[in-house]
Formats: structure tokens, sequence, C-alpha cells
């Protein structure tokens, strides 16, 4: 009877994932609390996110979660070892408030529950060579046209069609060093999985801007390096070439993690540079950890008259664990996008409670207070029912 | 070496507190659709899952700073000296839904906007 449930479900994720893709990145907060120092003890890809392996699913039962079966397709099937699937199925209902200097919007309080993510993920590897890929149909939480029909008309379903990550490495045999091509988000910072946070949407690291790049990765003891050459994507994406290159160093001590990065892109229209740092302690006792990033950022216009902008954009805040499968968040928030102009700043405070019942089984709740300049404020509640393959 | 890095965190200080300290007023900013092409519209419009070449919600696509005029203009979206424009209805979420959905720009930037289409809203 539990097989069967088992099959089912799988099944139905199968099926699923097929429908809408999203966004997948790690949970860079389980580094140091899940007997892990790095994202790539348990994910197959040299700076972690997507498809998790072997060790990584036996935590997902054993630490993570409040037990159960990690393995893919809930251990119903023993894949060989040069394959790895995995998937990704989120639903989601939000729900905003926002009040501009108009007043309120007439879209508060509308509740919107949407598919939010549906990837399906797959690997094949044989001699240090590995082939990655994750496809599905972008989604999206709200009706794209507004009421009055004002807007033109969108293209069909198969457009949205898109494969977010595909990318092949080579990891000789005992080497230290990873080479990676193909499309993928370069590392750079802490990884959060959400990609509405400042740091990964101002920064270049939103939802679908995983670019097409060239990746070395060495992995020390106690410390890993990332760089890569990258550019937007040339067949579906960006009308304006982007090309640019990101490189990101972290060091590690028994607790804690310190890291440092740039990243540098260029359009015809502008330069967009970003220096900054990040920082991970793990407070044992009192199964804590504190998560800090701060980025400084310099754009230059080429055609505008007002022709540079220095930006600034940080998070930090703590993440505790209570009890097994539990931890709940508490982070501050800023982006400046333009230091030198006054009252263009956002402020906000985000919280998440995520709870891991089973392996395989997520509830995440997340709440966000925004103040945008001096005038908007914008509050969201959102919950997510996150299933993992 | 501690030194050093010491000094080097309180010029750091130092040049960015003097710089906050001059910041200048949202509306001294030159209302260029250049400017607010790059710096306004492409960040939070043109975004990779909304108004991309890729996405094109709606069938609009932002990131080409020509056909992002021209399709404002020719859909009358904007009117030059008109500051009852439905794209700032749009961005004030004033008879229309918000623009963006997820959070509105600063108002000094949506001021911005006004100011370029007051002023005739030149290319």
């Amino acid at each position: 009877m539990n097989l069967l449930r088992h099959a089912f479900i799988s099944f139905a994720v199968l099926v699923l994932t097929w429908t809408l893709a999203g966004d997948a990145h790690a949970y860079p907060h389980f580094q140091f609390s899940s007997d892990t120092d790095t994202c790539s003890t348990c994910h197959y890809a040299p700076a972690g996110g997507g498809l998790i392996n072997a060790w990584g699913r036996e935590e997902a039962g054993d630490t993570l979660s409040r037990g159960g079966d990690g393995a893919a397709l809930h251990g119903l099937l023993d894949m060989p070892q040069w394959l790895a699937i995995g998937g990704d199925l989120r639903a989601a209902a939000l729900m905003k408030g926002i009040e501009t200097s108009e007043g309120t919007v007439s879209e508060s309080g509308k509740l919107h529950i949407f598919p939010m993510q549906a990837d399906l993920s797959a690997r094949a590897e044989h001699k240090g060579f590995s082939l990655t890929a994750v496809v599905g149909l972008r989604g999206k939480a709200r009706k794209s046209a507004p009421p009055d029909g004002s807007m033109r008309s969108e293209s069909g379903a198969l457009s949205r069609l898109v494969s977010r990550e595909h990318f092949v490495t080579y990891a000789p045999e005992d080497s230290k060093y990873t080479m990676r091509g193909g499309r993928f988000y370069a590392p750079y910072g802490l990884r959060l999985a959400d990609h509405t946070s400042y740091i990964r949407r101002r920064a270049g690291f939103g939802m679908l801007e995983e670019t097409y790049g060239l990746g070395v990765s060495r992995r020390g003891d106690a410390s890993e390096t990332h760089v890569t050459a990258h550019v937007s994507d040339p067949i579906l994406g960006s009308t304006n070439l982007t090309y640019g290159a990101t490189a990101m160093h972290e060091t590690r001590g028994d607790a804690h993690a310190l890291g440092a990065g740039a990243r540098l892109r260029y359009t015809e229209s502008n330069m967009h540079g970003w220096v900054g740092g990040h920082y991970k302690h793990w407070f044992e006792g009192q199964k804590l950890m504190i998560m800090a990033e701060l980025n400084a950022g310099y754009q230059r216009f080429s055609e505008a008259p007002d022709n540079s902008r220095l930006q600034l954009l940080g998070y930090v805040g703590p993440v505790w664990f209570p009890t097994d499968g539990v931890s709940a968040s508490l982070a501050y928030e800023h982006y400046d996008e333009d230091l030198l102009t006054k009252y263009v700043e956002r402020h906000a405070i985000t919280s998440t409670i995520s709870f891991l019942p089973r392996a395989h089984y997520e509830l995440f709740l997340m709440g966000r207070a925004e103040r945008i300049g001096t005038a908007s404020r914008s509050f969201t509640g959102m919950l997510q029912l996150h299933y993992y393959l | 070496m501690r030194s050093s890095v010491r000094h080097l965190a309180i010029s750091g200080a130092v040049v960015l507190l003097a710089a906050l300290a001059s910041c200048t007023e949202p509306g001294e900013r030159y209302a260029d659709w250049e400017f607010i092409h790059a710096a306004i519209i492409v960040p939070n419009c043109a975004t990779s899952s909304c108004h991309s070449s890729l996405s094109q919600t709606a069938g609009i696509d932002f990131e080409d700073v020509d056909a992002s005029y021209d399709f404002l203009i020719e859909e009358f979206f904007v009117v030059p000296f008109q500051e009852e424009s439905n794209l700032l209805f749009l961005l004030n979420g004033v008879e229309r839904p918000l623009m963006p959905p997820d959070g509105p720009l600063p108002k000094a930037d949506v001021d911005l906007v006004k100011a370029w289409i007051a002023q005739g809203a030149l290319r």
C-alpha cells in the first residue's frame, strides 16, 4: 500500500514537472548545520544547487527532515551509479498588500494561488564527464494582461518551454579542479534559495537569469574558488548581449565561512560591477546560524547624461533550527539603487519558517515587509508546498 | 598590517559618509530616456520572467531602448506633455494593476518618469 502511494506520487510528480519550471537553488543554511561543510558535499554541481547526490539524499532523511527515505523516487528504483534524476514541484499561495503615495493599490489583499516551480532534472556521468539538464515550462503568478485588454496578446504555451540549466562538467579523478560549460548561475555570494531576495534579484541572479558560461572551480581542504566567464542567453535571452565574469572565493573554519567575490557585466548601454563579501557562522550549542552578505555596486551608462551610480546591497540575519526538520529565519535586507540620490533605497524584513516533516516534503512560510523610498510600503505573505523527487 | 586595515576601513567610511552627505535630491536628476530606460525600466521591468526578450509577458519586451520607446509612444502608454499617461497609472497602481506587480518603484523614480513625460518625453 505504502509502495503504491509512493509510486503514485512519483508518477504524478514526473508528469507535473513538465508543466512549469521555476527556480532551484541550494539552502545555504544547511552548510555546517547538517554535518557538511560545503554545498558540493550534498549537490553534484561544484558550487551547490540543483540535483542532490547520494550523500545529500541520505542527509535529507537522516538530519534535514524528521525521517523518511531521501533516495530518488523514494528508493523505488535502484538508479545506476552513472545516472541521477530529480525534480522539484512547488505550489504557492501569495498575498500582497501595497501602498504607494497614491494610496492602497487595487490588487492588495487578493490571494494568488499558482504552481510556482516544476523542474525535472537529470545527470549522466562517464569517466569524469557529466551532463546535467533541468527542464520545464516557465511559470507565472498572475494574469499578464490588465482587465481593459490594452496590452498585446501573449505567445503560445510552447514558447514557455525552457531549460534553465544545462551544462557539462569535467572533474579529473583525484583533482581538486572541476571545469564546467553551459548554462548555470555563476557562483557568487550566499546563493539563497529565494530569488526575490535583494542580494539575488538586484545583483543579476533573478529568475531565469542563468547565463551561458565557462567556469573553473577549485575545492581545497578548507576553501573553494569559482571563476566563471559568461554571456547572456544568445538564443532565447536578451536582445542586448551581456558578457562578463564572476569570481568567488570562500574559506572555512570549523564553524564559519568567509567569502569574497566580484562580478562584472557589460552590455551596449552600460557596465555594471559588484564587489562584496559574505559570512556564515554556526553556533552549535544554540543551533543558530548567522548569515550576512554585503555588496557594493558601480554602474556606468554609456549614453545617459547621469552616467554612473554607486549601489549598495546587503543581507544579514539568523537562521534557527529549534528541532529536527524545522528552521526559522529573520533577515534584514537593504538595496540602494543609487547611493548618491536620496529616497531611492529599499529596506526589507523577511521572516521564513521551513518545515520538513519527511524527506521529499517541505512546508514553507514567508513574510516580508518592505519600505520602498519614502512613500511606498509592501507586505508579502507566501505559503509554499514543496515536493522534491 | 592590522593598522593599515584599520586605516583603510576608516578612510572608506569617511569617503562613504562624505558621499552620502552630498546626496542629490531626486529632482536634480536629468530626466533623460536613455537613463530612465537603463537605470529604471531594464532592472525593474525587463526582468527575465517579465518583459524581457525571453518572456515578453503580455507581448511586451522592454530590453531594447529604441523599441521600448516606440512601444510606449505608439501604444499611448506615454503621451508627451501629459502627466495623466497610462504608464504613470501603472507605476502608481491607480486604475490599473500596479507595475512592477511585486512591489512599486520608489516614488523618486516614478517622479523622474513623470518629469520626463512632462518635458515632452523626448527620445
